[in-house]
């Protein structure tokens, strides 16, 4: 069973088809108590970093989140704002992340690009994993959908899942145990995409 | 009122840390005196608790006839509250409405609780969310006070909304977890005050909150004890009364029928509560509510003193985890953990040191226990 976090941010629906189309049992989370018996969790988002959390924290669904994730090691995947959720801080906001991973999301240092480079990053693009069980496998050279402005760094990195370059590489897919997190849009992507979801249903 | 040399009750837990104890010339604080003289007595739990309630039942079932509910159930996901669910649905076939306040930390614990047992007995859940930008202003506000009741924004959220749930489905009964057996020894006035006085309220507010309450659910005491009761018909019935309730049974029960799961100790269903009674109540005042718990399971015999006194030994909050604690609850709040360490070792202040109705509210404690409808005293 997959639970979606509802907490007005991102596209639930999208990712509720693509389950229901393989075949996998999903459901939506809007209170803390719907949240309760949730075994793999998504959290999308898209938008500003503090308008993202301040959601999250107006849904009640926090604390539960917390302790769904860090407490009982429930296996979590983050999708864009939500993946950069999962950091202690964001260059784009003032409010603290979940601190779930040691990093920070900072912004791409627009000074540096070449002339057809430029913010956001948006489109297809090639996704690098470092290793292929997990959320890659059974993919060979995926590419998946962007569309970001600021990208998440970790600080050890181990937590590195996928690299992808943009005038410079920066980790478009995260890990560390239990928690996930891709900065492009799993649920834009096509086949890859759907591979993917179904990888993260199946660990 | 400060006594300067420590004393414990011989009978139960209860200590000088509770400033207006008092003690006989057995050293039997006047916890234990008042529950012999007045709770104890008009305690009923055999066969005149159960017509007393079977009568209640069927006047609830009454009015509720042709009607989506006949009462109305807070449920927390403690154990008092799904207790009660249970007798209420399995036991009596009452048709609660059953909502639940979610203030923002709601622990995986509770909600799991929650879950379980709305789930099992095929219930709906009305769950209201406080808007949480106006809690966190509210309780930072309480912290600011340097009072020690700072769980007074979350109670209060709580029984507002019962009422006003009450008030919006026309519901006369409300079922009340609030029992003799677990909770007979009541929280001292200056460790817990009253968490519906407007006055208090409204002078903390005005001198440190920085947000306009515009949502946040208010309710004095005038309209609920006053209006709702009596003008309305609104009744509050505390189910847990009739029959002997044991807490180590209701758990077991709870657990085997529901997949119920306890939790180290009373009000840890909110992660905030779980803060303010294990760590910032006993660390910043010396208020410890593990002494109010036990010295009642001790007089209703589902404890031994020297059971209490060795549990008390120990901190109720885990030494190796509390710096982590501390830091997520400041971050949660939105701010940084060195300001809310100022607000811990900021002087003390209590419920005096702000405008109140406590004489209103004394006056009303005294008529309610002269009639009889209220055993034991909040003092």
């Amino acid at each position: 069973m997959i639970t979606l976090i509802d907490y007005g941010l991102g596209n639930i629906q999208a990712f509720a088809n693509i389950y229901k189309r393989l075949n996998i049992p999903v459901a939506v989370a809007r209170t803390s108590v719907e949240l309760a018996a949730a075994e793999r969790i998504i959290l999308p988002g898209v938008g500003a970093f503090d308008w993202a959390m301040s959601r999250l924290e107006a849904s009640g669904m926090r604390v539960c989140l917390d302790d769904l994730v860090m407490g009982k090691k429930r296996p979590v995947l983050g999708v864009c704002v939500g993946m950069q959720m999962m950091a202690r801080r964001s260059d784009e906001g003032k409010l603290p992340g979940l601190g779930w991973i040691d990093a920070e999301v900072k912004r791409f240092d627009e000074s540096g690009f070449r002339q057809q480079t430029h913010l956001p990053h948006m489109g297809w693009n090639d996704v690098c994993p470092s290793e292929m069980g997990s959320l890659f496998k059974g993919m060979l050279s995926p590419r998946f959908y962007f569309l970001h402005s600021y990208y998440f760094a970790p600080v050890h990195p181990n937590a590195v899942l996928a690299m992808t370059d943009y005038n410079g590489h920066f980790a478009s897919a995260v890990r560390l145990g239990n928690v996930f997190g891709t900065q492009f849009h799993p649920e834009k992507s096509h086949q890859w995409g759907i591979q993917l979801l179904k990888n993260f249903a199946e660990l | 009122m400060q006594q300067s040399k420590y004393r414990i009750c011989s009978n139960c837990v209860m200590d000088t840390s509770d400033s207006r104890i008092t003690f006989d010339a057995q050293g039997v604080c006047d916890h234990c005196r008042d529950y012999h003289a007045h709770v104890k007595p008009n305690w009923h739990t055999g066969e005149r608790g159960h017509q007393e309630m079977e009568s209640i039942v069927a006047k609830i079932k009454a009015s509720g006839k042709q009607r989506d509910f006949d009462c109305l159930l807070g449920l927390s996901g403690g154990v008092d509250s799904s207790y009660m669910l249970h007798l209420a649905v399995k036991e009596f076939g009452l048709r609660p409405l059953v909502f639940h306040v979610d203030g923002g930390w709601n622990s995986e614990l509770a909600v799991h609780n929650i879950n379980v047992m709305i789930d099992k007995l095929g219930l709906d859940l009305f769950t209201e969310v406080i808007n949480w930008n106006e809690m966190r202003d509210f309780q930072l506000a309480f912290f600011k006070s340097g009072v020690p009741h700072i769980d007074l924004p979350q109670d209060h959220a709580f029984v507002a909304t019962l009422y006003k749930f009450a008030d919006k489905y026309n519901i006369k009964y409300i079922l009340n977890g609030g029992n003799i057996s677990t909770e007979c020894v009541r929280n001292p006035m200056e460790w817990a005050y009253y968490g519906t006085d407007m006055a208090q309220i409204n002078d903390i507010m005005k001198r440190f909150s920085t947000v306009r309450m515009s949502t946040y659910p208010f309710s004095s005491i005038f309209r609920h004890k006053l209006y709702l009761r009596y003008i309305r018909g609104v009744k509050v019935v505390k189910l847990l009364n009739y029959r002997p309730y044991v807490k180590s049974a209701a758990l077991e029960l709870l657990s085997r029928e529901y997949g119920w799961r306890p939790y180290p100790q009373k009000h840890f269903e909110s992660r905030f509560t779980k803060f303010f009674e294990g760590y910032w109540l006993p660390e910043r005042f010396g208020f410890d509510t593990r002494r109010v718990q036990y010295s009642s399971l001790i007089l209703t015999g589902q404890m031994t003193r020297d059971d209490a006194l060795t549990k008390l030994q120990s901190p109720a909050y885990d030494p190796n985890s509390i710096n982590d604690e501390f830091n997520y609850i400041a971050t949660k709040l939105g701010i940084q953990p060195g300001e809310l360490r100022s607000y811990f070792t900021m002087p003390k202040k209590f419920y005096w040191d702000y405008k109140n109705q406590e004489r209103v509210f004394r006056l009303g404690a005294y008529f309610l226990k002269a009639i009889g409808a209220e055993r034991s005293i909040k003092r």
